[in-house]
């Protein structure tokens, strides 16, 4: 993955230019730390992406990595920040709710009463721990939290 | 006297219910392959907020110590280590479980781990107060090179990949500067959102970092499950080693102990370190080097103590200069802060009631760890066969409550999500997450350092630092650390 390396570490040193300007119009107090911590982020970047043309490659990333792979995390990413999303609107159950009926299919398999039942179980276990022994305020409401 | 209060403050209800939420729930997620004690430590963070310090911080570390044990479970009944600190321990496990043995095996393993986990937690008792006096000679050089010591250790050697591991924790450095500066009042990239004002709160990002990334990792493989194993069932089953067998490990578990020990107070060599160099020695000074690997209860013994060891004596650079060398300890550092304890001295003379209290409560759930993993030991072979896909909602649901549950702030959810998203693609990349958290905990120290070094040095911050002994000598492991860290990527 030495061409991922490439494409990472060109776009952290161009993610650098713009937080060294915003740094720049920070008071001098409260801009050195910053500054200094952008430049080297850019020097290591530039680092990482010399590194990649020079010997093997190390310590290639976690978990498969054929584009297939990313199918089914990109789905439940996906659906967990309309997850995220919804939350704020109806409530923490609903929207947990949601989320697991619409990762029924992709995730359950074979295995369906299983999912169903420690999705339940789970759900039972927060409303205890959280909203009746902690106190968080998890139920139900529009524009909840807000 | 002090000290028997300190014991006795060990007991009371909320203590002891602390100490044994924290080793079951410890010993389901260990046992439960896929899942780390970093990811329990995250997920079981919000929880303690509301707790009294001193058992918040047990529950932690009691979880801590039971995943790290419990991750022999899946190891030696399903040949699937449960973290990879119990990898040594799959072959022999397992070829004992497929004799019928398995009983013997976790008793070994169980022992041993508990062994290993009371030498860590004396390590923590008696080294950490002569250590943290050190603490009190550190001025605002030290603490600025101590926290980049802390960063260059965790991403470098723990990290596995030096340049990115030091990207990644300059990164944590950099969202540590979101939010209004203290010194100033300054709003510095905050966007216009008022929400960031008040910065990143840590445990949002920890438990997206670790817990989420981890859930879509696992979607990768969400119909795998471990294979069913038939295992002869032939004994009755014994909760304590025969002294037989303790007589046979005694040596083991003590050299395994003291390799674990000392591994754990390194920086930067974690649990499975420990485990694999304690493995080997007790290869090497084994009479019958040819059992291991085909059932030596040697080499079960070893790196399960060794492991165990490892736990309690990597806290004491964490509780006595406030380097963490694992992801673990990183997330327990900000556990501290979270809780308005700062390590260093005052941890053993202002907290010393907090700080004993739960070094004591640690070695208590050390052994608690043991009698609840052998109670409930046959049955994690279930709990280990969970298939990916009933654990992924599981982790979403108790990860999105937890990030909610800091401050009733949707603002922390929306951070959660985007860290895990950040955090899978930082994994599948080769971006190890744990310096990246260690740059958001130590960036306001090493912030002021750095403030106050330019002050006083009127400039010329380097001179300043390397004219103060602490501080160079911390330059000089700085330097180590980075060496050593390119000499291993050009072995490799």
């Amino acid at each position: 993955m030495a061409w991922a390396d490439r494409i990472i570490g060109s776009l952290i040193i161009l993610a650098c230019i713009p937080f060294w300007f915003l740094a720049d119009r920070f008071p001098e107090l409260a801009g050195n730390f910053p500054k200094t911590v952008v430049v080297t982020i850019a020097g290591l970047s530039a680092l990482m992406v010399g590194r990649s043309f020079v010997g093997p490659e190390i310590d290639v990333g976690t978990g498969r990595l054929e584009a297939r792979a990313f199918a089914l995390p990109l789905l439940v990413a996906i659906a967990s920040v309309l997850a995220v999303l919804a939350m704020a609107f109806v409530g923490y159950f609903p929207a947990m709710i949601a989320l697991c009926i619409g990762l029924f299919f992709p995730l359950a398999g074979n295995r369906r009463l299983l999912y169903a039942v420690a999705v339940i179980s789970s759900l039972a276990f927060i409303y205890v721990v959280f909203v009746l022994l902690l106190g968080v305020p998890l139920e139900s409401s529009p524009f909840f939290g807000r | 006297m002090v000290e028997l209060s300190y014991i006795a403050n060990v007991f009371t209800l909320g203590n002891m219910a602390a100490i044994l939420i924290g080793v079951f729930a410890g010993i389901v997620i260990g046992g439960l392959p896929g899942l780390t004690a970093n990811l329990g430590v995250a997920l079981l963070l919000p929880v303690t907020f509301s707790m009294d310090v001193t058992a918040a911080l047990l529950m932690l570390m009691s979880l801590y110590t039971a995943a790290i044990y419990a991750g022999s479970f899946p190891a030696i009944l399903l040949h699937t280590p449960g973290t990879s600190a119990s990898a040594a321990t799959a072959a022999d496990g397992f070829a004992l479980t497929q004799r019928g043995e398995f009983n013997k095996a976790l008793r070994i393993a169980t022992f041993s781990s508990v062994c290993g986990g009371v030498a860590s937690a004396l390590s923590l008792l008696l080294l950490g107060p002569p250590l943290s006096l050190l603490s009190l000679k550190f001025g605002p050089a030290e603490y600025l090179m101590l926290a980049v010591f802390g960063l260059t250790i965790i991403g470098t050697l723990a990290s596995g990949n030096m340049v990115k591991g030091l990207i990644a924790g300059a990164i944590g450095l950099l969202m540590s500067t979101v939010g209004l500066d203290l010194d100033t009042g300054f709003p510095r990239y905050v966007f216009g959102l008022s929400d960031l004002t008040g910065g990143f709160n840590f445990v949002p990002v920890v438990i997206g970092l670790f817990s989420v990334s981890q859930a879509l990792i696992m979607c990768e493989h969400a119909q795998s499950r471990v294979q069913r194993v038939e295992v002869k069932k032939t004994e009755r089953w014994r909760i304590l080693p025969t002294w037989a067998e303790i007589k046979s490990i005694r040596v083991t578990i003590a050299r395994s102990a003291f390799i674990g020990v000392f591994v754990g107070i390194l920086p930067g060599a974690g649990a499975d370190i420990g485990s694999w160099v304690s493995y080997n020695e007790a290869r090497r000074f084994s009479r019958d080097k040819s059992e291991f690997g085909k059932g030596s209860v040697h080499g079960i013994s070893a790196s399960e103590t060794a492991n165990n060891a490892v736990t309690g004596s990597s806290l004491v650079p964490l509780l006595t200069l406030g380097i963490p060398g694992s992801a673990t300890a990183a997330i327990l550092l900000g556990a501290l802060i979270v809780h308005g304890l700062v390590p260093g001295r005052t941890l053993f003379t202002e907290n010393a009631s907090i700080t004993y209290t739960v070094i004591y409560g640690f070695l208590l759930a050390n052994i608690v760890m043991g009698f609840v993993g052998m109670s409930i030991g046959r049955y994690m072979a279930l709990i280990a066969r969970l298939p990916n896909a009933v654990l992924v909602p599981i982790i979403l649901m108790l990860s999105f409550v937890g990030a909610y549950s800091l401050g009733s702030n949707m603002f922390d959810v929306y951070t959660m999500i985007g860290a895990g998203v950040i955090g899978y693609l930082m994994r599948k990349s080769g971006f190890s997450p744990a310096p990246l958290i260690l740059g958001l905990i130590l960036g306001p120290i090493a912030e002021t350092g750095f403030r106050q070094s330019l002050a006083l040095s009127g400039g010329a911050i380097v001179p300043f630092v390397l004219s103060q002994p602490i501080a160079l000598a911390l330059t000089v492991l700085t330097a180590v650390s980075l060496v050593s860290a390119v000499l291993l990527e050009v072995r490799k």
